[in-house]
C-alpha cells in the first residue's frame, strides 16, 4: 500500500507528471495532509484546487496562478490577478488554456528570479470528477500539464472515485501513477498524533480523526485556574478517548472526519466530570493551596468511558446522518454535575446506583446508560427510553428529512407534521398516499360501497412471496418504486370514501335534503376549502403537481412529494392519529 | 559452489536451467531478426552478447560478489520466492550494518537518479537506440533530413509522425529540432488545447511574436517591397493586443510565415484533432503555404510536422487539404522484443550519473555502484521478475507502463531494505498494471457490504435497477432475522453509507436527478460485479455475510 509519505518522496525526489490518489473514505483529509507534507519540503510549491469551488476554467487558472505566487486579490486595487510586473497589468492569464500556460511560464521565470532554483510546482486537485462533468475540456490538458507547459509541474488528483470512472475517452489523458489509499484501519500505519507527544506513535487514522476538527483547539492557551476541555493535561486522556470513539463508530463509518465530528461533539462533555471535580476540590481547598489539574486514575477513566459509551452510540445515530448539529447535540447532552458523583460514588450493585440517581433527580436518560454494561448491546426498551428522552429542540417541520426515524412513535418529523397540519389536510395526505401507492383498479375493491351503504367485504389480498419467477420482466412493487401519479379526481374520490368511513357526520347533523348515504360527504369534498388545502399541501411540497398548470384538458396530476409524505411509516403514524389503520388500505404491503 | 549444497536454493536453480536453453534460442532468433532489420552497426554483436548474458538467469556459479556477507544476502534474497514472508533477517542487517552508514546518501542519489530516468524512460532507450529501436532511429533520420531541408535549403516540408502512445514521437521531434545547426522558429500546437482554429491562430501569433518580436520590428521598415507587408504589420499589432485582430486576418498571418527572418517549424501534437476543426482551414492554410513555397524566392522554409497515434489520420483530411499534404508518414515503434524491454528496465535501473557526484567519495560510490548493479542483475534474472515483465510486455508495450511498474519498488527502498525484490514488483504490478476493479472492496464496513449483497439479491430477484427503499428493506429484514449481526439498523442511518457508495460510483444513478423524486426512490445500478462482491465478502471473513450471500446462489 503506497502511503502519503511515499507520494511525497516521489514528488520530492523526482516527480511524476501525473498522480492519481484514490481514497474512498477521506479524500479531503488525504489532500490536506498531502499538501501539509509537501509544504514542509523545501522548494516545493503547492496549490489546492477544489473542483467544486473552481467551477469554471477561468477560476481554476486564477486559483493556480494566484496560489503559486501567493497573490491575494484585494478589493482596493480592483481585485487584480497576479501579473509579473507593473508594466503588464493588462496581461490576462485566464482567457484560455494558452494564456494559462503563458502565465505558468511567466510565473516560473518570476519565481526563479526570486529563488535562483525554480520551485517544483504541485497542483492538488480535489473532486476531479467535477471537472469531467463541468468542463471536460480542461481534464486532458491538466493531466498533460507537464508536457504542454514544459515546466516542472506535477498534477495530483485526489478523488473518491476511480480513475476508470473519470478518465476521458480515446486514451487522451496520460495514465497516472496510481495510489490507492485504502480504508484507514487502526492496524494501519502510525503517525504522530498530537504536537506534545512527539515520541509516541499512534495509528494514523487517529491522527486523521483528531486533525479533522479539534487539532487547532489544543494549541489555544488554557489557564489552569479555569481549565477548558483542551488543557494540555488532557492530551493522554484524549488519545484514549479517540481510540474509544473509533471502536464504537468504525463499524458504521470509516470516514475519519465523521468520527472526528462525533468525537469533537462529545469531548467537552466527556471531560466535564473531571473539570467539575477539579473545581470542587479547588473550592474546598483554601485560596492559598494550589490544586494541580491532573489526569485521573485508570479506574476513573474506565468508569468514565463506561458511563459515556451509550451516549456515543446515540451521538452516532443523531450526528452521522446530521439530524442535528454537533453544537446543539453537545449542548443538549451535556452531563450535569451529578454525573461526577455518580461516577465517583458508583456503588458495585446496580440497584443502589439506581436508587442514588433517583434521589439526585438526575436526567432520565442517564439512568439506563449506567445500567448497560459496556459489552452488552442495549435492549430495545432502553433505546426507546433513550430516544423518548431526546430533547425536542428540533421541533420544526422537517418536510424534506431523508432519514425519518421509523422505529418509535415519537418520531419528530411525523409528529410535528401531524401537529401542524389541519385535520382535513391530514386526510388529504393519507388519501394521496393511498392513491400513489395503490393501483387504480384496486380502488373499487378497497372503497366501493353498494347503494345500501354497506361496504363490500374486501377480499384480503396479500402478496405472497413470489414462489416461482414468472417469465417476462418482474413486477416491481410500488413501495419500491415510490409514489405513482394520480389524477386529482381520484384523490377526491378516495378522500370522500375515507371521510365517509372515518369522519362521517351523525345523521342528525346532516341536512335533510341528503338522503343517499355518502351524499353529504360527497358534497363536502367538492368544497373550495378542499382544493385550497390541496394547493397548500402542494406549496409545502407534500404533494407534487406533475402536470403543467397551463394544461387544460384532463384533470391535473399529482403525486406525493419526496420525504415524509412518501414514507409509509410516517404516513401510517399520521393515520393512526386519525384513527385509520393504513395497512388495511394499502393494496400490497408485505408487513 | 558452497552455496549450492544448501537445500533452499537448489529448486530455484534447477528451474532456470530449463529456461536458459529456451531463452538462448530466443536470443539467437533475435539476432537473426535484427540482421534482417539491416542496421549496420559493427559493435552490435559483441554488445548484444554482453546484454543477453546479463539478462539470463544466473548461471550456477554465482556472481563475483564483493564480500562474503553479500553472498549470504544473495541466498537470502532468493529464498523469498520460495517462502512468502520476505522479512529482513539478521544477516541483512549485519551486512548493512558494516556497509551502510556512508551508503545512505548513495542510495538516495540512486533513487533520485532512477526516478529521474523513469520520468523519461526514452533517455535510456536512446542510449541503446541502435540496438533497441531501429524504427525510431530511422524515423529520427528521416525527420532530421526533412528539417535540415527546411532550415538549410528553405524547403517547404510536411510530414506525419505516426506511432502508438509513448513510442517516442515527441522525443524524436524535439531531439531533431534541438540538434539542428541553425535554430529555427518553433511553433508548438496541441490539439488538446487548441480546440478551435481561432485559438490555434492566436497561439501561433503569440509564439511567433515571442520568438521574433525584436527582429521583426526592425525588419519591417527595411523591406517595404514585401507583398505580405500589411500582414506582417498586422502581426506587429498583434503584439500589442491579440484580441483586436479579427479571425479572418489571423489566417492571412500564416501565409506570411515564410517571410520571417528564420525558417519555421510548426509541430502539431494530436494532429488528428486538428482534422476535426470545421473545414480544416488551419491545416489548409498551413499546408497550402508549405506547398506554394518556391525555392530561391528569398523566402525562408516552413515545415509542418504532425504527431498522432491515429493510424487513419490521413483519411480524415479533406481532399483539398490532402492534396497539399506531402503524404510523408514516418512511423515510430515501441520495443518489439522482450529483450529490449528488459534492457530498457536495466537501463532505467542502472543510472549512469547519480546526483551530486562530488558530495560523496568516489570509493564509496564505486563500491555501492558495483553492489547495486549486482543486485539489479539478480533482480532482473529472478524468475518472478522475468515473468512479470514478460506478462507486461505481452499486454502492453507502453514504456510508461514499465516505468510506473518500477516506481513503487524504487520508492520502498530504505536503508533497512536497500535492494529491489521481485515481491515488491509483484505488488506494484497489481496496482499499476491491470488494476482490480475495486481494490478496497473487502475493507468496506459492514453496512456497505450489506448494501452490496442486498443489491446482488435484488438483481437475482429480477430488479436490475434498484432503489434505496429496496435495499433498505432487504438489509433490514436480514438484520432482523439474523441474530449475530454486529450492527443494528436503527432508523435509516444506513442511508449515509449508501451515499458514500454513490459518491464512489459503486452505485450509479440510472436517470438524472429530479426534484420530485425522493432520494430513496432514485433508481441505481450496482457498478460492482457480482463476482467481485463475492470475492470481497469471502476475503473480509464475516461468516454472517457469507451465508447471506450464498443464500442467493
Amino acid at each position: 500500500m503506497t502511503t502519503i509519505a511515499q507520494v511525497v518522496s516521489l514528488i520530492q525526489l523526482s516527480s511524476f507528471p501525473f498522480i492519481f490518489v484514490n481514497d474512498l473514505t477521506s479524500a479531503r483529509l488525504t489532500a490536506t495532509s498531502l499538501i501539509a507534507n509537501l509544504d514542509a519540503k523545501q522548494n516545493i510549491q503547492t496549490v489546492r484546487i477544489d473542483a467544486i469551488v473552481c467551477f469554471t476554467p477561468r477560476l481554476i487558472f486564477d486559483t493556480v496562478i494566484n496560489g503559486f505566487t501567493h497573490w491575494e486579490p484585494s478589493w482596493d486595487d480592483g481585485c487584480m490577478n497576479w501579473s509579473p510586473d507593473d508594466q503588464q497589468l493588462n496581461k490576462r492569464y485566464n482567457d484560455s488554456l494558452d494564456a494559462f500556460l503563458h502565465g505558468l511560464k511567466d510565473m516560473q521565470s518570476h519565481l526563479s528570479k526570486k529563488n535562483q532554483i525554480p520551485p517544483r510546482m504541485v497542483l492538488v486537485v480535489e473532486y476531479p470528477e467535477r471537472l469531467k462533468e463541468g468542463m471536460p475540456e480542461t481534464l486532458v490538458p491538466l493531466t498533460r500539464l507537464r508536457e504542454l507547459s514544459n515546466l516542472d509541474v506535477t498534477v495530483v488528483f485526489v478523488s473518491a472515485q476511480r480513475w476508470e470512472d473519470i478518465k476521458p475517452p480515446l486514451g487522451a489523458a496520460l495514465d497516472p501513477y496510481f495510489v490507492d489509499m485504502g480504508i484507514p484501519t487502526k492496524e494501519g500505519e502510525y503517525a504522530i498524533l498530537l504536537p506534545l507527544h512527539r515520541l509516541t506513535m499512534f495509528p494514523a487514522v487517529m491522527k486523521q480523526i483528531s486533525s479533522s476538527f479539534t487539532d487547532h483547539l489544543w494549541s489555544m492557551p488554557s489557564s489552569s485556574s479555569s481549565p477548558n476541555p483542551y488543557h494540555p493535561v488532557f492530551q493522554p486522556l484524549y488519545v484514549q478517548y479517540l481510540s474509544f470513539v473509533y471502536d464504537i463508530c468504525h463499524t458504521f463509518t470509516d470516514d475519519p472526519s465523521e468520527i472526528g465530528y462525533i468525537a469533537a461533539a462529545r469531548w467537552p462533555g466527556f471531560v466535564k466530570p473531571i473539570i467539575d471535580g477539579y473545581k470542587l476540590r479547588s473550592e474546598e481547598a483554601g485560596p492559598d493551596e494550589a490544586i494541580e489539574l491532573e489526569v485521573p486514575t485508570t479506574e476513573f477513566i474506565m468508569r468514565l468511558t463506561r458511563h459515556f459509551k451509550p451516549s456515543l452510540s446515540a451521538a452516532l445515530e443523531k450526528l452521522y446522518p446530521r439530524h442535528t448539529n454537533a453544537a446543539d447535540w453537545a449542548a443538549a447532552n451535556e452531563p450535569n454535575e451529578s454525573v461526577l458523583d455518580q461516577i465517583l460514588g458508583l456503588p458495585p450493585s446496580p440497584t443502589k446506583s439506581h436508587h442514588a440517581t433517583d434521589d439526585e433527580g438526575m436526567e432520565e436518560d442517564e439512568l439506563p446508560q449506567i445500567q448497560s454494561s459496556p459489552t452488552r448491546p442495549r435492549s430495545e426498551r432502553i433505546r426507546s427510553l433513550h430516544s423518548a428522552s431526546q430533547p425536542q429542540t428540533d421541533y420544526f417541520l422537517p418536510l424534506f428529512s431523508f432519514n425519518p426515524n421509523e422505529s418509535s412513535s415519537s418520531t419528530p418529523s411525523s409528529v410535528a407534521l401531524a401537529n401542524t397540519l389541519p385535520r382535513i389536510s391530514r386526510f388529504i395526505l393519507i388519501s394521496a398516499f393511498i392513491a400513489s401507492m395503490n393501483p387504480a383498479k384496486s380502488d373499487l375493491r378497497m372503497f366501493g360501497r353498494g347503494l345500501d351503504g354497506k361496504k363490500r367485504k374486501r377480499r384480503v389480498i396479500r402478496t405472497k412471496k413470489q414462489t416461482k419467477p414468472t417469465s417476462g420482466p418482474a413486477k416491481i412493487p410500488q413501495r419500491y418504486l415510490g409514489p405513482a401519479l394520480f389524477p386529482l379526481d381520484r384523490l377526491i374520490a378516495i378522500l370522500g370514501a375515507l371521510l365517509e368511513e372515518n369522519d362521517a357526520p351523525d345523521s342528525e347533523d346532516m341536512p335533510d335534503e341528503f338522503t343517499i348515504p355518502g351524499e353529504y360527504t360527497d358534497m363536502e369534498v367538492r368544497r373550495v376549502g378542499i382544493y385550497a388545502s390541496i394547493t397548500q399541501l402542494t406549496n409545502l411540497r407534500l404533494l407534487v403537481r406533475t402536470s403543467p398548470p397551463e394544461r387544460l384538458d384532463g384533470p391535473p396530476m399529482y403525486k406525493t412529494g419526496p420525504g415524509v409524505a412518501s414514507s409509509y411509516e410516517d404516513v401510517s403514524i399520521i393515520a393512526k392519529g386519525l384513527g385509520i389503520t393504513l395497512s388495511d388500505l394499502i393494496w400490497e404491503r408485505e408487513n | 559452489m558452497g552455496t549450492k549444497r544448501k537445500s533452499a536454493p537448489t529448486p530455484t536453480r534447477s528451474r532456470p536451467a530449463k529456461r536458459i536453453t529456451r531463452r538462448d534460442k530466443n536470443n539467437d532468433q533475435e539476432d537473426s531478426d535484427d540482421q534482417l532489420d539491416c542496421l549496420p552497426t559493427p559493435s552490435r554483436p559483441t554488445r548484444r552478447v554482453q546484454f543477453s548474458t546479463a539478462s539470463l538467469p544466473p548461471p550456477p556459479v554465482p556472481y563475483p560478489s564483493p564480500s562474503k556477507p553479500s553472498l549470504k544476502n544473495s541466498t537470502q534474497l532468493q529464498t523469498p520466492s520460495l517462502s512468502p514472508p520476505p522479512r529482513p533477517a539478521s544477516p541483512t542487517k549485519k551486512i548493512l550494518g558494516n556497509l551502510l552508514p556512508h551508503h545512505h546518501d548513495c542510495l538516495d542519489d540512486y533513487k533520485r537518479a532512477i526516478l529521474h530516468n523513469l520520468q523519461s524512460p526514452d533517455v535510456v532507450h536512446e542510449d541503446d537506440e541502435d540496438l533497441n529501436a531501429p524504427a525510431n532511429l530511422l524515423a529520427s533520420h528521416h525527420v532530421t533530413d526533412l528539417l535540415r531541408g527546411t532550415t538549410e535549403r528553405n524547403e517547404g516540408n510536411s510530414c506525419l509522425l505516426l506511432g502508438p502512445r509513448s513510442s517516442g514521437k515527441t522525443r524524436i521531434i524535439e531531439d531533431c529540432v534541438s540538434q539542428l545547426p541553425e535554430q529555427p522558429i518553433v511553433v508548438r500546437l496541441s490539439g488538446w488545447i487548441h480546440q478551435t482554429d481561432r485559438l490555434a491562430m492566436r497561439e501561433i501569433a503569440y509564439q511567433l511574436d515571442q520568438q521574433t518580436s525584436s527582429t521583426l520590428l526592425q525588419d519591417i521598415p527595411g523591406d517595404p517591397d514585401e507583398d505580405e507587408n500589411p500582414f506582417v504589420s498586422s502581426e506587429s499589432e498583434a503584439i500589442s493586443g491579440l484580441d483586436s485582430i479579427p479571425t479572418a486576418h489571423l489566417h492571412a498571418l500564416i501565409s506570411c510565415i515564410p517571410t520571417l527572418p528564420r525558417s519555421t517549424i510548426v509541430i502539431l501534437d494530436a494532429f488528428d484533432l486538428f482534422t476535426l476543426h470545421p473545414r480544416q482551414s488551419l491545416l489548409y492554410s498551413l499546408l497550402d503555404t508549405v506547398q506554394s513555397l518556391r525555392m530561391g524566392s528569398g523566402n525562408k522554409g516552413l515545415a509542418v510536422v504532425g504527431l498522432t497515434t491515429r493510424m487513419d489520420t490521413i483519411n480524415m483530411l479533406e481532399k483539398r487539404v490532402k492534396s497539399r499534404f506531402s503524404g510523408r508518414m514516418i512511423r515510430t515503434a515501441t520495443p518489439r522484443k522482450i529483450v529490449e524491454w528488459i534492457n530498457t528496465a536495466r537501463g532505467i535501473l542502472m543510472p549512469r550519473h547519480t546526483g551530486d557526484d562530488d558530495r560523496m567519495e568516489v570509493e564509496d560510490e564505486s563500491t555501492f555502484r558495483e553492489m547495486w548493479n549486482n543486485r539489479v542483475e539478480e533482480f532482473l534474472s529472478d524468475n518472478k521478475t522475468v515473468r512479470i515483465l514478460e506478462e507486461t510486455f505481452s499486454i502492453t508495450r507502453d514504456v510508461r507502463t514499465l516505468s510506473r511498474l518500477l516506481i513503487q519498488p524504487i520508492l520502498s527502498l530504505t536503508p533497512a531494505s536497500p535492494w529491489l525484490t521481485s515481491d515488491q514488483l509483484e505488488q506494484s504490478a497489481v496496482t499499476q498494471r491491470i488494476r482490480p476493479p475495486y481494490p478496497y472492496l473487502h475493507q468496506l464496513n459492514y453496512p456497505s457490504l450489506c448494501l452490496l449483497i442486498a443489491s446482488v439479491h435484488m438483481e437475482k430477484t429480477g430488479y436490475p435497477a434498484i432503489t434505496f427503499e429496496m435495499l433498505h428493506e432487504c438489509v433490514r429484514d436480514r438484520i432482523r432475522t439474523s441474530s449475530s449481526a454486529p450492527i443494528q439498523l436503527n432508523g435509516r442511518s444506513i442511508g449515509m453509507t449508501f451515499e458514500t457508495l454513490i459518491s464512489a460510483r459503486m452505485f450509479v444513478a440510472v436517470a438524472g436527478p429530479s426534484s420530485t423524486i425522493g432520494k430513496e426512490f432514485v433508481r441505481y445500478r450496482c457498478a460492482v460485479h457480482r463476482q467481485d462482491i463475492k470475492q470481497a465478502v469471502e476475503k473480509c471473513g464475516q461468516t454472517n455475510l457469507k451465508t447471506w450471500l450464498s443464500k442467493g446462489y
